[in-house]
């Protein structure tokens, strides 16, 4: 059974770029948010297992966010950014997040290796 | 009377009283008979004690730090007392007698620190303490030892002194010789050391200072005179003339005094220094607005470079990012699905172009090449064909400008166009760019609904670049409708 992953970005064309990746790869896109509201609504209505959790979003900081989406046996997140780490600052690891892939080296394998 | 305030009203009180005391004087020196020619002599009291109390009253009102008008006010107060010595009444005579060369200290101590109020020197406080010491105390202390009644000199004296000790004539005479004796060359070295002073001041300080100095200076002399007369045999008439003399010309004082404040009022110092605090404040306005432009422009580079991450972020990079992810997938699809892989990279192909459009784009708001290489000139004209409405361009710049004032110009225009297209749904748009007395002169003027907001950030920050340079932006809507936005920019080859 393949990995039920929901995509929180707000870039649309990441969005779509990502869920060609990851279909390919053989996940389970079962959706998209483009906010961390969006985000939390999706989470819980679709249950996915892995959320792939932009860090900067329009309304919330993924890094936040990512504690809110696990509680309660929620769903493992990964974080993504397209800025380079050192641009985003020294408290990814305390976010309780699976771990960290740039987005431009963002693979389906990539992902597995995490959540494995 | 509510509205004085508490040294108006003070004033007011001493100016009653002054009046007052002179009235009692003049009666008293009027009906006294010491006096050889006692109406004359009471005017004369009347005239130097009204004008020092008048026109101190009016100094002290005027400059109420300076202690010019208080010591001026004193020699008045102290000269009508001193005239008690002539009076009828036992008690007063012997205060008057008492206090007799007081307005002469007090006078001293006046010119020495007109017109400032304050002792400049060492020199100064040892004059103005001598001039209390003798004439304040000193010739006070034979007012204990006099008995008028022994006095075979004194005619018309009152038969007695309430304040008397001891009477012994001898005494008197010893004290009053000696005191005349130290104070004549101490008065002598005074009107030199004045001399001195009046020389080394500047002309600005002579004219004003200049009327006292003589009036004062001619006084002490004088007295310098007067008292030397006293040390010789005895010459009634002599005494009596040089008395009248000094009297007159102490009474041209305050008025030597007024006409130097009067002349101090109306001097071009006074002038330069009213102009001085209109500048003054002119320029603290003018650096405050530079203060806050400076802070605005540094607050609006900020901005600028935010904005330009943000829009690398959200634009070209994503669009490269997504590139990199299609091109991975395209990749792994090429041998198993090479038509899905071609249709992958045709639109990676299309991805690829928008990005590298969105950098151009974006490089160009950061600064226009074209204005770099060939000038404000081409510049404008290729603002003119990107905007969506007809732009009609009529510049008469040929050559290069300074850069500074080419890309605030260009910015001008740009910003000015940009408003156009987006707030004021206009038909077409003009902008004139001309050299006018040394400044260049750029216009945009537009047929649109009008409004623009000049406190807007973008005209705010237009406004803050011309003003870095001198200039000044203007923003008007015009009766004809439409907006018309004019930059003034001076064209100083180190601008």
């Amino acid at each position: 059974m393949s990995r039920r992953i929901l995509i929180v970005d707000d870039h649309a064309g990441f969005r779509a770029s990502a869920r060609r990746m990851l279909e390919a790869g053989g996940f389970d896109v079962v959706g998209e948010a483009d906010d961390g509201a969006a985000a939390l609504d999706a989470a819980g209505g679709l249950t996915p297992d892995v959320v792939l959790l932009d860090i900067q979003l329009p309304d919330a900081s993924g890094i936040d966010l990512a504690g809110k989406l696990m509680a309660d046996g929620g769903p493992a997140v990964i974080l993504t950014s397209s800025r380079p780490l050192d641009q985003l600052g020294p408290d990814l690891t305390s976010s309780g997040a699976l771990g960290f892939i740039p987005k431009d080296e963002l693979t389906a394998s990539a992902i597995e290796e995490l959540v494995a | 009377m509510s509205s004085m305030t508490p040294l108006r009203r003070a004033l007011v009180a001493l100016g009653i009283a002054g009046v007052l005391l002179g009235i009692a004087t003049f009666v008293m020196v009027a009906k006294g008979e010491a006096a050889t020619v006692p109406l004359l002599e009471a005017t004369l009291t009347l005239l130097i004690g009204w004008s020092f109390i008048g026109t101190g009253l009016f100094a002290w009102e005027r400059r109420p730090t300076n202690l010019i008008g208080p010591l001026m006010v004193g020699v008045g107060f102290a000269w009508f007392l001193s005239e008690f010595k002539v009076s009828e009444i036992p008690l007063a005579a012997s205060i008057g007698f008492a206090v007799n060369s007081l307005p002469v200290a007090i006078l001293i101590h006046l010119l020495i620190v007109f017109p400032s109020g304050r002792a400049r020197s060492q020199l100064d406080r040892f004059f103005i303490g001598y001039a209390y010491v003798a004439g304040g105390l000193v010739a006070a202390i034979p007012t204990f030892f006099y008995n008028p009644g022994g006095d075979p000199d004194c005619s018309g004296c009152v038969a007695s002194n309430p304040l008397l000790i001891h009477d012994n004539l001898d005494l008197v005479h010893g004290i009053f010789n000696t005191l005349s004796a130290v104070s004549i060359p101490v008065l002598i070295a005074l009107i030199v050391h004045l001399v001195r002073r009046a020389r080394s001041a500047t002309q600005e300080e002579r004219r004003s200072q200049e009327p006292v100095w003589w009036a004062g200076g001619a006084t002490i002399f004088l007295f310098a005179a007067a008292l030397l007369t006293n040390l010789g045999p005895e010459s009634g008439t002599y005494d009596d003339v040089l008395w009248y003399t000094a009297n007159f010309v102490i009474a041209a004082v305050p008025f030597a005094f007024l006409l130097g404040l009067l002349r101090t009022r109306l001097s071009q110092a006074e002038v330069v220094a009213e102009e001085n605090v209109r500048l003054d404040a002119e320029l603290q306005a003018r650096l405050d607005d530079l203060r806050e432009s400076r802070a605005r422009i540094v607050q609006a580079g900020d901005a600028a470079r935010r904005k330009l991450e943000r829009d690398l972020h959200d634009g070209a990079q994503q669009r490269l990012v997504g590139l990199a992810l299609d091109l991975r997938l395209a990749r792994e699809k090429l041998n198993e699905d090479p038509e899905t892989a071609a249709a992958m990279l045709d639109e990676a192909s299309a991805e690829l172009a928008r990005a590298t459009e969105e950098l151009r784009e974006l490089a160009r708001g950061i600064h226009p090449a074209v204005l770099s290489d060939r000038g404000l000139d081409a510049a404008v004209q290729m603002l003119a064909q990107r905007a969506p409405v007809p732009v009609r361009i009529d510049s008469s710049i040929d050559g290069r400008l300074p850069e500074p004032v080419e890309a605030a110009a260009y910015f001008v225009v740009s910003e000015a166009l940009t408003n156009v297209v987006k707030h004021a749904r206009a038909d077409h748009a003009e902008v004139g760019i001309r050299r006018e007395n040394g400044r260049l002169l750029v216009e945009v003027r537009d047929d649109g609904a009008g409004g623009a907001d000049p406190s807007g950030s973008g005209l705010r920050g237009l406004a803050d670049r011309v003003a870095a340079l001198d200039g000044r932006l203007q923003v008007n809507g015009q009766r004809t409708g439409g907006t018309l936005v004019q930059a003034e920019i001076p064209l100083r080859e180190s601008a």
